[in-house]
């Protein structure tokens, strides 16, 4: 009835907004740059080789029509082709997405489970050493520029201790020796399945370090928004009337303040989502790590903007995805939601 | 302000909203207790006042502009080069100086773009509704649905590197948040009292939103824009670490970052002063964004 | 007679940005067994803020500075938390102004309910549900079934009040203490929330200490009423006593600035001048700034709580228009 209704309507919006976001992906790819053809071509064009390559990408074509084919050919599941490599993009992109996945997966699944508990015990005991502990960790954390937190680490568990690698997902020696059999392409969960234990350890080493700068930002924006919401819960005349008729401290704080917060803490999760998925561009490059921050990186320094923009795109659908979801649960739980 | 003018106020009725110049006062009071905002404005204060006076602070303005100085390469910590050299043979502490200068005009310069562009827009939206606002709705919604990393790189490798088009394709993807904020502000200021009695005597529409809702809507405004400035910094440091932004041998600190990346494990000190850079900068502004929010937030302030 | 609870020169401070707040400045009062109190006075007099220092959950930066809260014998003030903790909901409960917000929006009516029985009589589900269906039945809500499965948004402000009502009978009290229950409801829901409190002291015993800036319902509903201004009580006594022969400039303002049918066409009295903020403690008797009567006396001493009449011990003004020392 009523969530059907608002489930209806979420999902028509987020239509809209992707259609929206084709809209600006090609305004990106097409209009803004100051050549397309040229960059197609590539380094020192000829005035030939721009008018065939003009040609080939239809862009003598007026812009509608320009946009409709690029519309269809989305629809298709075709993204076009890569400048440099000349490879369908889209096939790129299955080999590189896994690996990232598996990183932004690893390092939410930190943040996360570190972060909530945190920001709740924070923000339940205001004043304490844990809420200064945990304070000047969030801050830290969400100050600290990504890419510098990186190379740190790096510094610190790999030339001094000598503990953790820091390139690649695996080392050649592991590939050579106890190969891997891609199965989802996430290297922890394949190694696992197939009983590979040398190679699902050499697996995890690598994934340590860029999970864990990965994770950092998120970590601290979950401190901070959750304990700002379990203190903001806390201050609410509900929990007063609670104390009032004598419930207990610890009812109080897990039951009752806990429901009521956790609905800003899933658009916190939203949003280090979100970060993840941005920041591991800088993570892959710090650990060279083969995934698509890296072939997008490339991308950006060779100006290969079909890739540039197909990227973006398609991360975009995924992220409109997640929070349509993450929506979704939010009006599962609450039963006020109401399309705002 | 009591009221509308002429009706007396009885004591049984709620008072009108504080005057928003002893709010600041109170806002600034509370300010000034907390110590790590004073030491985060003390900070930002350094950073500022050594990229403006650069040229003036180095003995090597050159070589903070860019130009090499091979001899002295990979020069540790020493008396003549307190933070070393980089691989240019580079001061490194000129080349901090002079990348303030780029990061810091550009972190600064995003916000007020931001604000620029998102605040009249929020304002309109809020005050007029209808289509206007559906209208600026859904840009919001559209520029909202993209990660804003993604979409300032995408924008900004489309307009092709450099200083302003990257800052342009920040500023871009960060005024919906100030347009949403604006717009509900303004959306729970127009029922408010004083609103309706200010049209009721009659003030034209615009008289209404640039003398009353404006000067009410902008506190959370400020204390957002202080809150993005850190944010914004990092922004533009991580695009300026990939490659977009300022370009070598011009100095900025994230690709003082990036082309000190591949000496890091043995010589850290240049890539490593700039991170710092980048770090003590981001730290300062959410010292003083986090003051101001508990300052500005009435129930926080009381204690 | 053994009181139920008496507060004694109640002092609570706050400390605020803006300098220390003198909330409540020695404020006395009692409440017999099985009557209705009423504490009424304007916005900012002290009288919510005197409740939660009895129930001692002022917020974090609010403090009892002086004074005594005895029930039962026991000085609150005094108590330690474990002992609060069994006092409130089971010997003393609260409701307060704004039903809508004193209920959790993400539980079920039903679900709150049911734990603070829990909470308090360790009773097995069924007869939990038993007894929650019974209060709800007792505040005269219908169809106590279909509230107990509904969300608090769900339901209007005259029935969440009621399960406010409901939930504090729930845990057995013996003193309600209800700061303001009708203001934020309509009028015609107001007499029906203030008869039903009427009716649960009838009916169970229930002493109440009424809160409220409204005149009106003192006199419909209390039995005894004390007049509450800048934090202490400047006139206490039988709500008939008081109202009709009132004393204190205050007082004898307050029903003058009521809206009244004699009035009809003239202009609405007001007492001049505004309500004290707190931060400063104002010399001699709190009114003197305000006051039509204010002699050299009031603005030096502040005047104690005396008999209006040596016959009359129950009715009590603190003004020196009425004190032995001062004849008028």
């Amino acid at each position: 009835m009523q969530r059907w209704e608002y489930l209806l309507k979420r999902l028509f919006l987020a239509i809209v907004v992707l259609f929206s976001i084709s809209l600006i992906t090609f305004f990106i790819a097409r209009v803004l740059p100051s050549d397309p053809a040229a960059a197609w071509v590539g380094p020192r064009p000829t005035q030939e080789q721009i008018a065939k390559a003009t040609q080939t990408l239809g862009l003598d074509q007026p812009l509608y029509v320009q946009y409709w084919r690029y519309l269809t050919s989305l629809l298709r599941g075709d993204l076009g082709v890569s400048i440099k490599s000349r490879q369908p993009i889209l096939t790129e992109l299955k080999t590189y997405l896994p690996a990232t996945l598996e990183l932004v997966i690893a390092s939410m699944i930190i943040g996360e489970l570190i972060g909530l508990p945190l920001g709740v015990l924070s923000g339940a005991w205001k004043g304490g050493a844990l809420d200064n502990f945990s304070r000047i960790l969030a801050v830290a954390c969400v100050s600290v520029p990504t890419f510098f937190l990186g190379l740190l680490l790096q510094l610190v568990f790999f030339a001094r201790l000598k503990l953790l690698p820091i390139s690649g997902r695996i080392s050649n020696e592991i590939a050579i020796n106890y190969p891997i059999t891609p199965i989802t392409g996430f290297y922890t969960i394949d190694t696992l399945i197939a009983g590979n234990w040398p190679a699902f350890q050499d697996v995890l080493l690598h994934l340590i370090l860029p999970a864990i700068t990965l994770a950092a930002f998120g970590l601290g924006l979950s401190i901070r928004m959750t304990r700002a919401s379990i203190i903001e819960t806390l201050n609410e005349k509900y929990i007063l009337a609670a104390r009032v008729a004598g419930l207990p401290r610890r009812t109080i704080l897990f039951v009752l303040a806990l429901k009521n917060a956790i609905m800003p803490t899933l658009n916190v999760i939203g949003l280090s989502f979100v970060y993840s998925l941005t920041g591991s561009i800088l993570v892959e490059v710090i650990f060279s790590w083969p995934g698509l921050g890296q072939y997008l990186t490339n991308a950006v320094l060779s100006l290969d903007f079909p890739v540039i923009v197909s990227v973006t795109l398609v991360v975009t659908v995924f992220y409109v995805a997640v929070n349509l979801a993450l929506d979704l649960i939010q009006a599962a739980i609450d039963p006020r939601v109401t399309l705002s | 302000m009591q009221g509308a003018p002429g009706i007396e106020v009885s004591p049984f009725v709620e008072p009108a909203p504080a005057a928003t110049y002893s709010e600041w006062r109170l806002i600034w009071r509370s300010f000034r207790q907390d110590k790590l905002a004073l030491i985060g404005l003390a900070i930002i204060l350094v950073f500022i006042l050594g990229a403006a006076f650069a040229p003036l602070l180095t003995p090597y303005p050159e070589q903070g502009r860019g130009d090499p100085n091979i001899l002295e390469k990979f020069k540790p910590p020493s008396a003549a080069h307190p933070l070393g050299t980089d691989y240019l043979g580079r001061d490194v502490l000129a080349r901090v100086l002079y990348g303030g200068r780029s990061s810091l005009s550009m972190g600064f310069l995003v916000v007020v773009i931001a604000v620029l562009i998102g605040v009249p827009l929020g304002a309109i939206a809020g005050y007029l509704g209808g289509w206007v606002d559906e209208i600026i709705m859904r840009a919001t919604d559209v520029f909202m649905a993209f990660p804003s990393l993604l979409l300032a790189l995408a924008i900004a490798s489309a307009l092709g590197a450099g200083f302003t088009n990257t800052m342009i394709a920040i500023a871009v993807t960060w005024w919906p948040w100030y347009t949403r904020l604006v717009r509900s502000q303004t959306l729970s200021l127009r029922e408010r009292f004083f609103v309706e009695a200010a049209r009721s005597i009659g003030l034209p529409g615009h008289k209404i939103v640039l003398t009353h809702v404006l000067p009410n809507v902008m506190t959370p405004v400020w204390v957002q824009a202080t809150l993005d400035l850190g944010s914004a910094i990092l922004i533009s440091a991580a695009l300026n670490f990939v490659g977009l932004g300022v370009q070598p041998p011009a100095a900025d600190w994230g690709n003082m970052v990036s082309q000190g990346r591949l000496y890091f494990i043995d010589r850290p000190w240049f890539a490593g002063a700039a991170g710092a850079a980048i770090f003590l900068t981001v730290l300062a502004f959410n010292f003083i964004g986090d003051a101001l929010r508990d300052a500005a937030d009435p129930y926080l302030r009381r204690t | 007679m053994t009181e139920l609870l008496t507060v004694e020169n109640l002092h609570v401070v706050f400390q605020t940005y803006a300098g220390t707040v003198y909330a409540v400045n020695g404020m006395t009062f009692s409440v017999q067994p099985g009557e209705i109190f009423g504490l009424v006075g304007e916005s900012g007099c002290g009288k919510s803020v005197a409740c939660l220092a009895i129930l001692r959950i002022l917020p974090g930066h609010g403090r009892i500075t002086a004074g005594r809260v005895l029930f039962d014998g026991h000085d609150l003030t005094q108590a330690k938390e474990s002992e609060m903790q069994a006092i409130r909901g089971r010997q003393i409960a609260m409701i307060f102004q704004d039903p809508s917000t004193s209920l959790n929006p993400v539980f079920t009516v039903g679900s709150q309910i049911k734990r603070i029985i829990r909470h308090h009589t360790q009773a097995s589900r069924q007869a939990t549900e038993q007894r929650a269906l019974e209060l709800l039945d007792e505040v005269a809500l219908p169809d106590p079934p279909r509230i107990m499965q509904a969300y608090p948004h769900e339901l209007s402000g005259g029935m969440q009040q009621r399960v406010m009502i409901a939930m504090a009978l729930a845990s057995g009290a013996r003193l309600l203490i209800a700061d303001e229950p009708t203001t934020a409801l309509d009028v015609t829901i107001q007499n029906q929330i203030l008869e039903l409190l009427v009716e649960l002291r009838r009916h169970v015993g229930l002493s109440i200490l009424l809160i409220t800036h409204n005149l009106g319902v003192v006199a419909e509903t209390c039995d005894r009423v004390g007049v509450a201004y800048a934090g202490q009580i400047v006139e206490i006594g039988p709500t008939s006593e008081v109202l009709h022969a009132m004393k204190h400039p205050y007082t004898q303002g307050l029903l003058a600035a009521l809206p009244s049918a004699q009035q009809k066409g003239r202009d609405l009295l007001s007492i001049p001048g505004s309500v004290p903020n707190g931060l400063s403690v104002i010399p001699g008797c709190p009114f003197h700034p305000r006051c039509p009567h204010v002699m050299e006396v009031c603005r030096q001493t502040p005047p104690r709580l005396t008999a209006v009449n040596l016959g009359e011990a129950q009715h009590q003004v603190a003004c020196y228009l009425y004190s032995p020392e001062t004849a008028q």
